[in-house]
């Protein structure tokens, strides 16, 4: 068995624009979704009437079933009730939606873990209560959240090549087209394990730069 | 200044304060002493309404805190608060902690505020620490931050929660120091501590609890150097 | 031939369910046991063994289960062309490789996690490496590893619907067969997640009944239950 990479050459910039889609659906799934993670976790910490179980349901339903059979139901399933969608829109939403179940429990942690003093210091100092959060709970609890997050985004950059399946033409979707037509699949299956492995590489070590330069206060706050 | 009437404070059906009465005149400087468990630090966390009282008044220069209808932020405004662990605000530089109330709660300018957390800062003795980040500080100096953060409200009364029992005991004394300065200058103080040499040195008035009641108080000399209560004496022989 | 879905539909999700099963149970025993060597030898004393721990790790948890699944499907047949693997046995192998980095991790944490104070007891009694492993170090970092350990469990039963790529008729590839045959995808994908939701919730409830009695918990999880603060430390 031989390898030779020459054959793939013609395909660089093919790679590279599936890439870049790999990129932006995670970015466009991160975005909506952590927005939409903060609003689930608000709701279920909340005291409004049946948001809380809805919201509770809502995070454990998509925590404890795959991406890929959530993708199943909005790309096969949505169709059954008129709603079409393209697979880039279909892999962009089940993304987002599978993204929020899970920043909204990151969300929850990196609240819960702001140490009670803080916030009754606040108090104490006469702060209202949104004043407590934002200039009292909200960074700490920004800087106990943020390597979750950062993690969670690479994840989902992972976690994207499974829209492949349903045809979104994103990275992985690009290795499947370029063996069928080289057949050299170890030689694309390799570089594309590359292109997934550096660029997760680059965004755990850009996410280390950025916690170090907005978290320069250091250590953690104690009890 | 400070009158509590029969306050009374349950956690559920723990019964943690059983009616205390008691008056702080201004510029008086109380220490509350006790065993752990005795309602010391609850007692004075409904002072500023960090516990909510479940029967009883508490009012401070004349707000009734044990009222609902009493805007809290008001009184606290005028009551600095010190936690036994500090609770600085890690993401903030020493000098911001200080001057994040005065500018956010009080509306003081912010070349004012920080004008006036400079001085308050190097009259707890860290001026060459106002760029600092908490986390990079020792216990004590923490505290004289905490402290200082406290003073820049301009409060009335000062509450101190056990302010030096976080502290390795060789630097308790840089932070009762700070605390002996601010009672000489006039300072309304309540201080829940073991520290019971600062009580008998500083105290106007010591106060003795146990089991969620006021057992006996009186001029420190009297109730350390002669308790009347046989529970105030067995509690002195074991911490001093 | 379109029919409407029916007992029998269901019983072939069921089936599906139980290769689902057994596929996770498989390849999780196999990345348990190949990942408490490897956690083994990222916490040993040899910068070449630990070495050789990491850059797995790290390989396989920077890339995507679906490139191992391929790997594991055209790759297997050019490397050995005279043998024919089951599509259960490739899926095996491609989910084992992917458990392993994640379970390294997972006990690579839990035995540093062990108070360095332990390991000082031990070594003062003069117990040896092998020793200090065996009755100090182990037993209790096993302790610590079952609440990480289950959250993986419940990220690779979620995980092994990637293996319906190559055809192996697991729980997810069961849902396709029976969406085509009933046209009724909805339906068909709904019952799909339950099965897979009440197995996971089934196994996170063991997970917290497991830290309730033992007071061990685990760290705030992401996606797929991989410990946050474990992903792409320097190595």
């Amino acid at each position: 068995m031989t390898f030779y990479f020459g054959d793939l050459l013609p395909f660089s910039s093919q790679l590279a624009a599936a890439l870049w889609v790999s990129i932006y659906i995670t970015l466009i799934a991160m975005a909506v979704g952590s927005g939409f993670g903060v609003l689930l976790y608000l709701g279920k910490a909340g005291t409004l009437p049946v948001v809380p179980q809805v919201s509770s349901a809502y995070i454990e339903v998509f925590r404890n079933t795959p991406l890929l059979v959530q993708l199943y139901l909005i790309y096969f399933g949505l169709p059954e009730l008129g709603v079409n969608l393209n697979p880039t829109w279909a892999g962009i939403v089940a993304l987002t939606l599978n993204n929020a179940a899970y920043t909204a429990e990151i969300y929850r942690a990196g609240f819960e873990s702001v140490p009670g003093g803080l916030v009754e210091a606040g108090r104490a100092l006469g702060m209202r209560g949104s004043q407590v959060f934002r200039h009292v709970v909200f960074m700490p609890a920004t800087r106990n959240v943020f390597p979750a997050l950062t993690n969670q985004f690479i994840l989902l950059f992972l976690a994207s090549s499974i829209a492949s399946i349903i045809g979104l033409p994103e990275l992985m979707n690009s290795i499947l087209n370029i063996n069928s037509e080289t057949y050299r699949t170890f030689e694309i299956l390799a570089v594309g394990g590359l292109l997934y492995f550096v660029v997760s590489g680059v965004f755990a070590l850009g996410s280390k730069a950025m916690e170090s330069y907005l978290f320069r206060w250091g250590v953690r706050s104690r009890a | 200044m400070i009158v509590v009437k029969d306050l009374h404070k349950k956690f559920g059906s723990n019964e943690v304060l059983r009616g205390i009465d008691c008056e702080v005149a201004e510029k008086e400087v109380v220490c509350l002493i006790g065993p752990s468990g005795s309602g010391k630090s609850t007692f004075l966390r409904c002072l500023n309404g960090l516990e909510t009282i479940t029967s009883g008044t508490v009012s401070v220069n004349s707000h009734m805190v044990s009222d609902s209808r009493t805007d809290i932020n008001v009184v606290r405004r005028q009551v600095g608060m010190v936690f036994q662990h500090f609770n600085l605000f890690p993401h903030l530089r020493v000098v911001d902690n200080v001057t994040l109330a005065p500018t956010k709660v009080s509306r003081v300018p912010r070349e004012q505020a920080r004008q006036k957390a400079l001085a308050l800062l190097d009259k707890v003795g860290l001026a060459d620490k106002t760029h600092a980040y908490p986390g990079s500080l020792s216990g004590g100096q923490q505290q004289r931050v905490a402290i200082a953060r406290a003073l820049a409200m301009d409060p009335t009364v000062m509450l101190f929660d056990e302010p030096t029992s976080a502290l390795d005991p060789e630097i308790v004394g840089e932070v009762l120091t700070v605390m002996q300065t601010l009672a000489r200058e006039g300072m309304t103080m309540v201080v829940v501590t073991h520290e019971m040499g600062f009580a008998r040195e500083v105290a106007d008035r010591a106060i003795f609890m146990d089991g969620g009641v006021v057992v006996e108080e009186g001029p420190p000399a009297q109730v350390f150097g002669a308790p009347r209560h046989e529970r105030t004496s067995n509690f002195l022989s074991k911490v001093l | 031939m379109l029919r409407s879905f029916g007992w029998q539909d269901l019983e072939a999700l069921l089936r599906g369910a139980l290769w689902t099963l057994a596929l996770c149970v498989t390849s999780g025993i196999l990345g348990t046991v190949l990942g408490l060597a490897l956690g083994l030898a990222a916490t040993s004393p040899s910068r070449v063994a630990r070495w050789v721990a990491y850059v797995y790790v790290y390989v396989v948890r920077g890339i995507p289960l679906l490139i191992i699944v391929f790997f594991a499907y055209f790759g297997i047949p050019l490397v050995f062309p005279g043998v024919a693997l089951s599509a259960f046995a490739t899926a095996v192998i491609a989910l084992t490789v992917f458990s392993v980095a994640y379970m390294t991790e997972i006990f690579r944490g839990s035995i540093n996690a062990v108070p360095q104070g332990q390991l000082e007891a031990a070594e003062a009694l003069g117990l040896s490496y092998a020793l200090k492993y065996r009755y100090v170090v182990l037993p209790q970092a096993m302790r610590i590893a079952v609440p990480p350990g289950i959250g993986f469990l419940i990220a690779l039963i979620k995980d092994s619907s990637l293996v319906t790529v190559i055809g192996f008729v697991e729980l997810t590839h069961a849902g396709t067969i029976v969406s085509n045959l009933t046209a009724n995808p909805i339906l068909t994908y709904s019952v799909v997640a339950a099965f897979y939701f009440v197995i996971c919730y089934a196994v996170s409830r063991l997970g917290r009944w497991y830290e309730r009695r033992t007071g061990v918990r685990s760290e705030p999880l992401g996606t797929d239950a991989q410990p946050a603060t474990l992903q792409l430390e320097g190595v």
